[in-house]
């Protein structure tokens, strides 16, 4: 198929082009209007008006078009006017010479280098208009200042890291892209200049976070706090009528700017949290008091068991009734209902190939295996997918213990972002005991970590735990184990926020996977302990709901 | 081109997701907010979510 055969016209070969839509334009009284946006490249297209969408057969390697750096550095002869503009901004000549600002037409020239070359230019005009080069590499405004630095302050701009460097602050590096709307999700996209920087961010011991004091700047400080890791991150406290270190600088002066750097004060974490530190987060509880934690996929589930960030989720049952399967299926509802990202050990799975697949037949709905299985196309293209979301950890180490999964889920988040983490099964991991501690002891420890860590990166971490003995009743079935049968102590139920028991229901008469919730901390917004009833298909390995009514599924 | 599974809620959930997002990435694009890469990257993820 090629866009001709399509009744596409092009006017060009490459790149991305507006071109009216053979659909619909002939119907419209803007006919002329370019409606359809065709990536050349890529061999897709989409209607902004019908809808009308598609791509061609041919097989594209590369969605992402190759990074280009500038092809010249900006021209460093500012003009006068310009130079009073910075002065006025309280940037001395001195620091503009010194970071090599340029000049250009109407456009003010922030040249970014890494490793010594210009990889980027972000430009901007007195009156705040911004651009940057095309499919220029995405990294930190003065990236080579951050290298070997213990402490590092990020700015929202480039006219705020400047004005630290007036202070004398050379450890301060900008984001590229500014802030992110407040409630927006973030996207991978937005954060990639993480990726350069990884070994510095990771490798400092403090993170001065001066976002601007607005709702985006607090919502980038958030998420950029959740990625780095709050226990290194400090924030800072503007002045009233302040909203960015610039402003600061040009109403306080630089005494004050220090004074901002030299307070900066650490996220809550340790332990000691002051009112005023939650004032803002439960004034949002109590004005959004319907907030509740996220459906599982599953509507018989919602008044049960919902999922919050920041939680440890306990799962059991007794061996093949399907506690990973179950597991798996919530992660892939969680991936296509709320685009959830997942750390995943599951040492029970491996190699990972079989597992992909298993993970595949859920996403897809289809078999992975017989005469029906799904065709080629399709796996390669729900792999494409959830390489997005689903990380495998641990998969090449052979004693894996709990630090070592968290120490990779740590750089997971930093990298992607992560939203869940499933350690599955936990006898699996290499459990090393301190001298004198006993498996009660070692378990409220590690609980107390896992917990500690879901709440730090807000993630919601799934262990799923055989139980210690199995019972039968008087019919010699198995009986429902509970989060106390957990060898290790009832701190399984102590400590985790929720414990569920998944049991497989079979008799003459019925035939059903039961989902177990034994407890629920936070009821108010994830549900009450109960029982939900799910079938499973053997085939795709897919959960539904027991009842024939699938009322409230698909609404 | 395989058949799209319509009976699927959690499918048709995530393509719509990921319509959406791309259609604010094209309206961030025209404000200059969104780069091209970003475009082509919504896209490509929409576009393969309707081909399943």
């Amino acid at each position: 198929m090629t866009f001709e055969e399509l009744g596409i016209r092009l006017s060009n070969t490459s790149g991305q082009e507006k071109t009216q839509c053979p659909q619909c334009s002939h119907q419209r009284k803007k006919g002329s209007e370019p409606c359809l946006s065709v990536n050349i490249d890529e061999g897709t297209y989409y209607c902004h008006h019908c809808s009308w969408k598609g791509g061609l057969n041919e097989k594209h390697s590369n969605p992402t078009p190759p990074i280009v750096r500038p092809k010249e550095k900006p021209k460093t002869d500012i003009p006068e006017e310009v130079m009073s503009w910075f002065k006025d901004r309280g940037i001395s000549e001195d620091v503009v010479i010194s970071e090599k600002i340029g000049y250009n037409n109407r456009w003010i020239q922030f040249p970014f280098y890494k490793g010594g070359e210009v990889v980027n230019i972000k430009s901007r005009t007195a009156d705040k208009k911004f651009r940057q080069e095309k499919n220029a590499e995405k990294c930190f405004y003065r990236f080579d200042h951050m290298e070997g630095m213990e402490t590092i302050i990020i700015t929202e701009g480039e006219m705020d890291a400047l004005s630290l460097v007036e202070c004398g602050y050379n450890n301060v590096v900008s984001i590229p892209d500014g802030a992110i709307a407040p409630n927006a999700k973030p996207s991978d996209a937005k954060f990639s200049y993480l990726l350069s920087a990884e070994k510095q961010m990771l490798g400092a011991v403090t993170i001065i976070l001066a976002m601007d004091n607005d709702p985006s700047g607090d919502a980038m400080r958030d998420e950029l706090s959740r990625r780095i890791g709050r226990e290194k991150c400090y924030r800072v406290s503007y002045p009233d009528g302040c909203k960015d270190m610039n402003e600061v600088l040009m109403k306080h002066g630089e005494e004050k700017v220090i004074d901002l750097i030299t307070d900066a004060h650490p996220y809550p974490i340790d332990g000691v949290i002051t009112i005023a530190d939650v004032t803002e987060d439960a004034i949002d509880l109590l004005l959004k008091p319907d907030s509740k934690g996220l459906s599982t996929g599953w509507a018989v589930l919602d008044d049960k068991y919902r999922v919050s960030p920041s939680e440890v989720t306990v799962i059991t049952g007794v061996p093949n009734m399907g506690k990973s399967e179950w597991m798996d299926a919530l992660m892939i509802n969680m991936v296509q209902d709320h685009m959830w990202k997942f750390g995943i050990f599951s040492a029970e799975n491996f190699p990972v190939k079989h597992h992909l697949l298993k993970l595949v037949g859920k996403f897809t709905g289809k078999a992975f295996w017989g005469d029906d299985r799904l065709d080629e196309d399709t796996a390669r293209t729900s792999m494409s997918i959830l390489d997005d979301h689903i990380k495998f950890i641990g998969t090449q180490e052979t004693d894996i213990t709990i630090e070592s999964i968290l120490e990779q889920a740590k750089v997971l988040n930093y990298r992607y972002g992560l939203n869940g983490l499933i350690i599955d099964p936990w006898n699996t991991v290499e459990h090393k005991f301190r001298q004198g501690e006993n498996e009660t002891n070692y378990v409220s420890r590690v609980l107390a970590s896992l917990n500690s860590f879901a709440k730090l990166y807000e993630i919601h971490i799934w262990v799923v735990a055989h139980p210690r003995k199995m019972e039968n009743d008087n019919n010699r079935k198995p009986v429902v184990p509970s989060p106390y049968d957990i060898s290790g102590s009832a701190n399984w139920f102590n400590k985790s926020d929720n414990a569920i028991t998944i049991h497989r229901h079979k008799d003459e008469d019925e035939d059903y996977v039961g989902v177990h919730v034994h407890k629920i901390r936070f009821q108010y917004k994830n549900g009450r302990p109960g029982m939900g009833k799910l079938n499973y298909d053997i085939k795709n390995g897919k959960y539904g709901e027991y009842h024939e009514s699938k009322e409230g599924l698909f609404e | 081109m395989p058949k799209p599974n319509l009976n699927d809620y959690h499918m048709r959930k995530m393509k719509m997701r990921l319509h959406e997002e791309f259609d604010k990435i094209w309206v961030k694009l025209n404000n200059n907010e969104a780069t091209e890469s970003q475009w082509h990257i919504a896209l490509n993820k929409w576009l393969n979510s309707e081909k399943i």
